[in-house]
């Protein structure tokens, strides 16, 4: 866990204790938390290095090792102030996993510190003509069999996305560095990444809404 | 038989789990590093989660309550689970049952009328609870003020407060409220294969929970849950009231349903046969109903088992829902657990093995799984256990606000890990507003009146500024018990906006205050709450006095110490709104020491009166006054 750190941002150490510290928020070995440096982005949270290209295991694994030693149930019989101070430093490393685990959500988290952030994506016509469609028929009930193909169709899409996500952001990661002298190369990776962002999030919207209707037909 | 060493008369003091369950209760605790569960006297485990009131307003609770349901049917109540944190538009199914609902003095929510008076769910599970704890207490010399408590995974907010003020009106400090499946889990993890994927399915007496979850290496990471508050087990017995009233005649049937004795014996029938189907191939059942009517009625398990399907389909779209919610199919599960009485029923056990291709897990009793996981979390909550397991668990539902024109904007998604936070900026409307109001808002749909209304929070003391300039960040956590606090801050003026909170099901802070003392005039040996009570009580009586000597006195010491007398009587104003005891405490120390040089200032005041100018040093001989003085009001403190 200590190697990732080092391999990409400093290792923080406790002020009070001066043990190295699981995540920047809390030190799981006096119980010190820094609440200040919450606003810090979810990567550093984490202990990651900031790029897209991240094994889906890395994420898991991490959440593990410092769930065995940060999460607010370890803290309990600490005392509520160090316990009240767990729970907020885990609820800041939920947050952080939620905006880097899934390649769409970090991809966005990627890009919102970019200069991509001040364009507007825009998705081709087809590809609207065909979500206004889907959304017209998502706003009826839909057969469990429908469902289920549809479903199946929308995973399809968003593995194909996120198989060009990882494209886009080769060129990204690459010149992330390099500042303006990336020039065009960059620009162009940085708009085709926010595009297909936008795109992932009409299947997601497709996708909530298939299993909100789900989530209905049950009850 | 546990053999214990100790003492005579000197209690052990313990932390437990209870499961709270609608139709039975049970209490367990590590004992030698394993979880079990805690009998009483007469070796039962369970106690019924049912209390008989009679015409004075006594409360029996548990098995004598069960046996007098027959002689006192309306004032007999079961499931009173189902009712927590409901209001009463949510209760739908009234006709099965013997006693009255109607809406409580104190917000929307139900309460339940037994000979006249009305009570509130939360009273009534506390009394469930108090049973529980005082049969285990006395059986093995324990004391309980400690407890991790069981919920459905799919309660709501409001279902999850109801619980927990539940605890406190027990006089429990409830430590932890966790979810069903995941305890079930953490029961059966004891002894389990390392990693895998476990899909819990837990069909208790009213409410019917899915959840899937990973473990690794002690770790149980939920990863999605599902559920149905209103179907379990009462709705099987339902439908074998069905099946034995079928032949009656209308008028019957309106006899059959204004007679509370009847339909109290008709349950109680349906039930026995209901658990004789699970062994046997058929069950005669021959009543005699005070309505005049006779049934005498054969049901074979086919007939049961066709009766029930649609119930068993309900849950199985639940299972496939969650799936596909985790991305899973049913080949990705490496085990299926069974949770609930009613997972005793053979077409449930079957169905499940069909869908997953292997039998599920029941090795362990499925009525004591859940409070035997609730042990091991609270043994690991208060570092008593062997146990290094850590639960990682979601919200079963989004959390939204309403927004203009009836719509929603969702801040938490169901199936995210707790504790968890969202902030949401808000402004105002026009010039010089101060007040906000927020409504929040659980549940999946769309609009806003679709959803479970939680509570509406109104945002005070923002400073008055041109409409649209105050920046106000409302963050809003949910922890890990899966419920919400609200807090709020004014960004641009740094003001500390207030925060009114109307649970729109549910009770405030000061509402469950009043019912966990009232429940202490009711229960003389609750001395916990009742050393709780006697320090507010106290703490209360000095602030009072020391806001009077403020105003009266205040003028005769330096600013700087009535700057820390006014932080001081703060502090306790503050402390004073929770329970903790110690807290308070330490805040009546700080405020005492802080209030000491009035109360030396105030002495002087009153001798240079009553001896005519000359000062109490003078009066005294030689002594300073002030130290004199301060000796004489510490003396008086000391002598309570």
């Amino acid at each position: 866990m200590s190697s990732e750190y080092s391999k990409t941002t400093d290792a923080f150490r406790c002020d009070e204790c001066g043990e190295e510290m699981a995540v920047p928020l809390f030190c799981d070995h006096c119980g010190t938390n820094y609440p200040e440096r919450r606003a810090m982005g979810p990567f550093t949270v984490l202990g990651l290095a900031a790029r897209f290209d991240h094994d889906p295991q890395t994420f898991e694994s991490r959440e593990l090792t410092l769930a065995a030693r940060l999460h607010p149930d370890k803290w309990q019989s600490e005392g509520e102030r160090t316990h009240k101070r767990a729970q907020l430093a885990w609820s800041a490393v939920n947050e952080a996993l939620a905006k880097t685990q899934d390649p769409f959500a970090r991809a966005e988290t990627l890009l919102s510190d970019t200069e991509a952030c001040e364009e507007k994506a825009t998705v081709p016509q087809m590809f609207l003509i065909e979500q206004l469609e889907l959304q017209e028929e998502l706003e009826t009930p839909v057969a469990t069999e429908r469902r289920k193909t549809l479903n199946r169709s929308i995973r399809k899409e968003l593995k194909e996305l996120e198989r060009q996500l990882a494209g886009h952001f080769e060129i990204i990661d690459a010149t992330a560095l390099a500042g303006t002298a990336a020039g065009e190369g960059r620009l162009m990776a940085l708009k085709a990444a926010s595009t297909v962002v936008h795109m992932s999030r009409y299947w997601r919207n497709a996708q909530r809404a298939l299993r909100g209707a789900a989530a209905q037909s049950r009850n | 038989m546990q053999i214990q060493l100790k003492v005579k008369g000197q209690s052990e003091d313990v932390v437990v789990g209870i499961d709270l369950g609608t139709t039975n209760s049970l209490v367990a605790r590590i004992i030698e590093g394993k979880p079990a569960i805690v009998t009483d006297r007469h070796g039962r485990s369970i106690t019924p989660s049912v209390i008989s009131i009679d015409e004075e307003g006594h409360a029996v609770v548990g098995d004598e309550a069960k046996t007098r349901a027959m002689m006192n049917p309306s004032g007999t109540i079961t499931s009173v689970k189902r009712f927590m944190g409901r209001g009463l538009g949510d209760i739908t199914d009234v006709a099965h049952l013997p006693y009255k609902i109607v809406r409580a003095d104190l917000g929307e929510q139900a309460a339940i009328l037994v000979h006249g008076k009305k009570y509130l769910p939360q009273e009534l599970s506390a009394m469930v609870l108090t049973e529980a704890k005082k049969r285990a207490e006395r059986a093995q010399n324990l004391r309980i003020r400690r407890a991790v408590i069981t919920v459905p995974a799919y309660f709501d907010d409001s279902q999850r407060q109801a619980t927990r003020d539940a605890g406190r009106i027990a006089g429990i400090d409830v430590l932890r409220i966790i979810n069903e499946p995941t305890a079930a889990a953490l029961a059966y993890g004891l002894d389990k294969a390392k990693r895998g994927t476990v899909l819990v399915y837990d069909l208790g007496g009213g409410t019917f929970d899915v959840s899937l979850l990973k473990l690794t290496d002690g770790v149980f990471k939920v990863i999605a849950t599902t559920g149905n508050t209103r179907l379990g087990g009462d709705d099987f017995d339902n439908v074998v009231s069905s099946l034995l009233t079928s032949e009656l005649t209308n008028e019957q049937r309106a006899a059959l349903e204004g007679s509370p004795q009847a339909l109290s014996l008709l349950k109680t029938a349906a039930e026995a046969a209901k658990i004789t189907l699970s062994s046997e191939d058929e069950t005669t059942v021959s009543l005699s109903l005070p309505i005049g009517v006779q049934i005498q009625k054969t049901i074979t398990r086919g007939d049961y088992e066709v009766s029930i399907k649609p119930l068993v389909d309900k849950t199985m779209r639940a299972v496939e829902f969650v799936l596909e919610e985790a991305d899973l199919d049913p080949e990705d599960v490496t085990e299926v657990v069974c949770v609930g009485g009613s997972t005793r029923t053979p077409a449930v056990r079957q169905r499940l093995a069909s869908e997953f291709g292997r039998p599920p897990h029941t090795k362990l009793d499925p009525d004591q799984v859940v409070a035997l996981g609730a042990a091991i979390q609270a043994g690991i909550l208060s570092g008593d256990g062997e146990s290094d397991a850590v639960l990682l668990d979601v919200t079963p539902l989004s959390l939204g606000i309403e927004t203009y024109g009836g719509g929603v904007t969702k801040l938490i998604w169901r199936n995210s890990p707790v504790p968890i936070r969202a902030t949401e900026g808000f402004t105002t409307q026009v010039d010089d507003q101060t007040a906000v109001a927020i409504h929040v808002l659980q549940g999946e749909r769309e609009m806003a009146k679709d959803l479970r209304s939680l509570g509406r929070f109104t945002l005070r003391g923002i400073p008055p500024m041109s409409a649209g300039m105050p920046r106000v960040l409302v963050e809003f956590f949910i922890d890990a018990n899966g419920i919400l606090k609200v807090t709020a801050k004014e960004m641009t003026s740094g003001t500390k906006a207030s925060i009114d909170v109307k649970p729109t099901f549910g009770l405030t802070d000061e509402q469950v205050e009043d019912m966990i003392l009232d429940s202490i005039e009711n229960a003389e040996e609750d001395v916990e709450a009742h050393m709780l009570a006697d320090k507010k009580a106290e703490a209360e009586s000095m602030l009072r006095y020391s806001r009077k000597a403020m105003k009266e006195h205040g003028n005769a010491v330096p600013e700087a110490i009535r700057a820390s007398v006014l932080a001081a009587i703060a502090g306790l104003e503050k402390v004073l709104e929770g329970t903790d005891k110690e807290a308070i405490e330490v805040a009546s120390d700080v405020l005492n020491e802080n209030t000491a040089p009035i109360a030396s200032a105030m002495m002087d005041e009153v001798l240079r009166v009553t001896v005519h100018g000359r000062t109490i040093g003078e009066v005294l001989g030689g002594q300073g006054p002030r130290t004199k003085a301060s000796e004489i009001a510490l003396s008086e403190d000391s002598q309570e």
